[in-house]
């Protein structure tokens, strides 16, 4: 894209938003509506032995972190006015989104 | 009909930047009679109680769109108004929120205006026109038929949080003019006029919030016209 | 400050802005105006704007011209109408290439429908906000050729240099500062005075300063006795219901539930001309048949439907609730008459160039349209749906002739002392110390011009109202401002507004006085007949030291001639 509209921007919020409600659906029923009554650790465990489940969980994590940062970006966008906080605020928020990544990461592929 | 409604308490808000330090309200007790608006009440304040209270009015018919203010904090046109439909006997009036103040209710308009310049508001046809009319058919004509009543009141761009921050975006009122002419079915400038709403601060800077749905005194609807626009402008992108 | 334009307009209404768009192609040009152009007037016209395009029906020019001729009660001058008629088809093509959006028909044309007084439908509309949509329109227009506008200036005086008008002071009204603007060619479309009545359809910055501007300046002001009444104004404000709505269908009953206007117009019923109509409507409040003995009656549009009304009369139903509290689909409207449309003003030829005198002669680089000027093709009593049509044509010819006559306008200089006496009239009127108010001053006029100089007048009326005016002048000495300031002084403005209002309303009612018939609008309880012998002619009110004084010319007639009027 040569010109920054905002457009492309605006479509992939509203994309990762609709595929988030759809995952979430997924998550929502398999944590809290399928399965056995009492889930355990080792439940969970052998879930995730299954790549599948892992990259499932892998994609949720990505399309959350990246429509909720985007969405905090647009409101320091709208917002803050002075430059240098702006700058700031993206140091902010690219740290914070870094280390809940490498978190969520580690979390999944450890597991 | 000349029932009277009993007396009510209009506090005003009064700025004068030549002499006043600073701004502050002013109240004014008025026996109000069926029937009359918030525009007759701010005559008779100005014809008996207070010569200097300023605010534009013209019409005083609801077309004219210049007597738009923040009455009880809504912003409306003072003229169609009742003072029989509020509630309460106090009624606060502040200037539409936004835009500098020039003076008491009486606020600077100009980048208002200048946003709505900025969309190409006219008719543009490249091929000939011919002798008769250009054909519209009515269902083309609905399509357009709520933006085309707009009267430029400025009660929407005052109250969209995204223009209070950023003066720079066109803001509805300008969308729903761009709209007009987008969706005009004998308009050819379609393209051009896209290029200039699809931009940071044009639809995208747009975040639904809906407060210019709710402001409109004239009951249009601004942000159905935007998100006509993201549609079409979206389709120019990808 | 001084400015130079090749054209200044001052107005922008539908007549101005027309004007801008002609002129601009032969020089720089600016509009003036102390509303920003869409709050002007014109954007308040909901009914429609006439031509005989025959989209609904056989309709042809010289139908339009007759129902014209015979509307103003033969008073209009027939070439001036001929002009008006056959350019309408064109003028409502152009702006429709411009961009109007008008209401459809099924097959996609512009849709047209009744109107008082025309007896085929040639109203061209865009629901009830025609006015509306052509002024948006025009605005737009001249936005995109670029035409420079000053918003918020109000136009207090020529400047006359060498007896030749040279431009115009005007004050900023958000400064207080005044402008110089000088012009080869000045424009004046300041619009009507409804402002000078009590009840009346028209926005309150309709106060003809353009009239006392010029009158004050030494020419004359024609027809002035000829004030037209619409016959629905919503009770009690005025505010006006489009005869559309009775273009639509809609009836007029009285107290006793009658539908009247088989007793004064059997044939065109409710479509009557406005003169005809309010008589009749007062008449029947003056003789207690008005809602319970009230003064006033009932427009009933339930019988249309709630499709039909919402479809055409979007605004009405709008307003009917909000200005009356009626739900107009469950009930009939309370109206009354209104004072709508002044039919006199500047006189201008063909070509919108103003007239000095009765005899014709023209002035150099001064022209009119629109409302406040008198062509006239609106005689005694303007047609519905004629006045945007007017307003718009005159407006073209109007520009037309000043990108005409700019190559013979030498560019002068301005006296330097141009903005002296306005800034010393200003400077009286801010200090003056007294005890009157302003308000009570204007709300005696135009209670006493309701009253006096109204639907129905006489000698009697029509001298104690001069009298008033006379004693209302003196008041106006001895009023005082609470806003003394520069900035947005709109204090300042009305009493500026109520000055001009002063200077008209005495020609109104010195012509009426004068003038011992009844035609069109104005109508004498004591001559109640017309007297073409005596009085086929124009008024031409001037200023002499001694008060105004009236000179006639005649009526130009060319193809048809004065006949009983009946509806
Ligand atoms: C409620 C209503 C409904 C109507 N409906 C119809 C209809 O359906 N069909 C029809 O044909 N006609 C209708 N008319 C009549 C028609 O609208 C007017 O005659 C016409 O619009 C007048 O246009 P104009 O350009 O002459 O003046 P306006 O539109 O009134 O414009 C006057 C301009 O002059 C400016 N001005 C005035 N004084 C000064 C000053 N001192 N300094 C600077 N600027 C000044 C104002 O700011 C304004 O811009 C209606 C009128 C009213 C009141
Ligand atoms: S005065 Fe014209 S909209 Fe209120």
């Amino acid at each position: 894209m040569a010109r920054q509209t905002g457009s492309i921007g605006w479509f992939l919020q509203r994309l990762s938003g609709g595929l988030i409600f759809a995952l979430i659906l997924v998550h929502f029923s398999l944590m809290h509506y399928m399965g056995p009554e009492k889930r355990l650790y080792a439940d969970v465990v052998r879930r995730f032995q299954n790549p599948l489940w892992k990259s499932f969980d892998l994609v949720f994590l990505t399309l959350c972190l990246c429509h909720g940062w985007y969405g905090v970006w647009e409101i320091v966008g709208d917002y803050v006015r002075s430059d240098s906080l702006k700058i700031l605020a993206l140091i902010l928020i690219v740290i914070a989104a870094a280390g809940l990544f490498s978190i969520g990461l580690v979390t999944v592929l450890t597991f | 009909m000349a029932d009277t409604l009993g007396l009510y308490t209009f506090k005003i808000f009064r700025y004068n930047p030549d002499k006043d330090p600073k701004s502050r309200y002013d109240t004014f007790a008025v026996e109000v009679r069926q029937g009359m608006t918030i525009l007759d009440c701010l005559q008779k304040i100005k014809g008996s109680l207070d010569g200097t209270l300023s605010f534009r009015r013209s019409c005083r018919s609801a077309i004219c769109g210049s007597c738009a203010m923040n009455i009880n904090g809504k912003n409306d046109l003072a003229c169609h108004l009742q003072v029989s439909r509020l509630r309460g006997r106090t009624i606060t009036i502040n200037p539409l929120p936004g835009y500098p103040l020039i003076k008491d209710l009486v606020v600077d308009m100009g980048e208002f205006y200048r946003h709505i310049a900025a969309v190409m508001p006219w008719l543009v046809r490249r091929s000939p026109c011919p002798d008769r009319e250009l054909l519209q058919f009515p269902a083309d004509r609905d399509r357009i038929d709520s933006a085309v009543n707009c009267i430029l009141c400025g009660s929407c761009t005052s109250s969209c949080p995204q223009f209070w921050f950023n003066p720079r975006y066109l803001g509805p009122a300008a969308l729903l003019k761009a709209y007009r002419f987008i969706f005009d079915s004998r308009d050819e400038g379609r393209d051009e006029r896209l290029a200039i709403v699809d931009d940071r601060y044009g639809v995208w800077r747009c975040r639904t919030v809906f407060n210019c749905d709710e402001a409109c005194p004239k009951k249009l609807h601004p942000n159905e016209a935007i998100a006509g626009l993201k549609i079409e402008a979206l389709k120019r992108s990808v | 400050m001084l400015h130079r334009y090749d054209t200044v307009i001052v107005g922008a209404g539908l007549a101005g802005m027309r004007a801008a768009l002609e002129a601009k192609k032969g020089g720089s040009c600016c509009i003036l105006t102390k509303v920003f152009p869409t709050r002007s007037h014109s954007g308040a016209a909901q009914g429609g704007i006439a031509a005989a395009l025959g989209n609904a029906g056989e309709d042809d020019w010289t139908l339009h011209m007759f129902d014209t001729v015979k509307g103003s009660d033969y008073l209009a001058d027939q070439d001036a109408v001929e002009i008006l008629v056959r350019e309408a088809p064109g003028t409502i093509i152009e702006l429709e290439h411009m961009g109007v959006p008008f209401s459809r028909t099924p097959d996609g044309r512009i849709a047209q429908r009744e109107f008082g007084g025309h007896l085929r439908q040639r109203a061209c509309y865009a629901a009830d906000l025609t006015g509306h949509v052509l002024l948006h329109t025009l605005y737009e227009q001249c936005l995109k050729e670029a035409v420079t506008f000053y918003p918020e200036y109000h136009v207090l005086s020529l400047v006359i240099a060498e007896g030749a008008c040279r431009g115009v002071v005007a004050l900023e009204i958000l400064t207080g500062e005044l402008h110089t603007f000088l012009a080869r060619a000045v424009v004046f479309a300041t619009g009507g005075y409804g402002r000078a009545f009590k009840i009346t359809s028209n926005a309150h910055a309709n106060s003809g300063d353009g009239l006392s501007i010029l009158y004050r300046a030494g020419l004359p002001l024609e027809d002035m006795e000829f004030v037209q009444f619409h016959p629905t104004g919503f009770y009690p404000s005025g505010i006006l219901v489009t005869e559309g709505a009775r273009g639509e269908g809609a009836y007029i009953i009285n107290g006793q539930g009658e539908r009247f206007m088989k007793r004064y117009a059997p044939d065109r019923m409710e479509l009557a001309p406005r003169d005809v109509t309010s008589r009749a409507i007062q008449t029947e409040i003056d003789q207690g048949r008005g809602i319970n003995g009230g003064a006033y009656v009932h427009l009933d549009l339930r019988h249309l439907g709630p499709d039909k009304i919402m479809k055409s009369l979007p605004q009405i139903l709008d307003l009917a609730m909000r200005f009356t509290g009626v739900d107009a689909l469950k009930e009939p409207i309370p109206i009354q008459p209104t004072a709508h449309y002044s039919m006199g003003g500047i006189p201008t030829d063909n070509n919108g160039r103003v007239l000095l005198n009765h005899a014709g002669a023209v002035a150099q680089g001064l022209y009119a349209c629109g409302e406040c000027a008198c062509v006239s093709v609106h005689g005694a009593n303007r047609l519905g749906c004629n006045s945007l049509l007017d307003a718009v044509v005159f407006g073209t010819r109007a520009g037309r002739a000043v990108l005409a006559d700019l190559p013979a306008i030498p560019r002068g200089d301005a006296p330097p002392d141009s903005e002296d006496a306005v800034r010393k009239e200003l400077r009286l009127l801010l200090d003056r110390e007294g005890n009157e108010s302003l308000a009570a001053i204007r709300d005696d006029l135009q209670t006493g011009m309701q009253k006096n100089c109204g639907i129905f007048r006489s000698d009697s009326l029509l001298r104690a109202q001069l009298a008033a005016i006379g004693t209302l002048r003196g008041r106006f000495e001895r009023v005082r401002l609470h806003d003394r300031g520069a900035r947005f002084n709109t204090e300042l403005m009305e009493l500026i507004e109520l000055r001009s209002l002063l200077d008209f309303t005495e020609l109104i009612v010195r012509g009426a006085l004068l003038r011992t018939e009844s035609r069109g609008a104005h109508s004498r309880t004591d001559h109640p007949t017309r007297d073409d012998a005596r009085w086929l002619t124009h008024s031409f009110a001037r200023h002499t030291p001694e008060g105004p004084v009236c000179d006639y010319a005649p009526v130009r007639i060319t193809r048809y001639e004065p006949k009983e009027r009946k509806y």
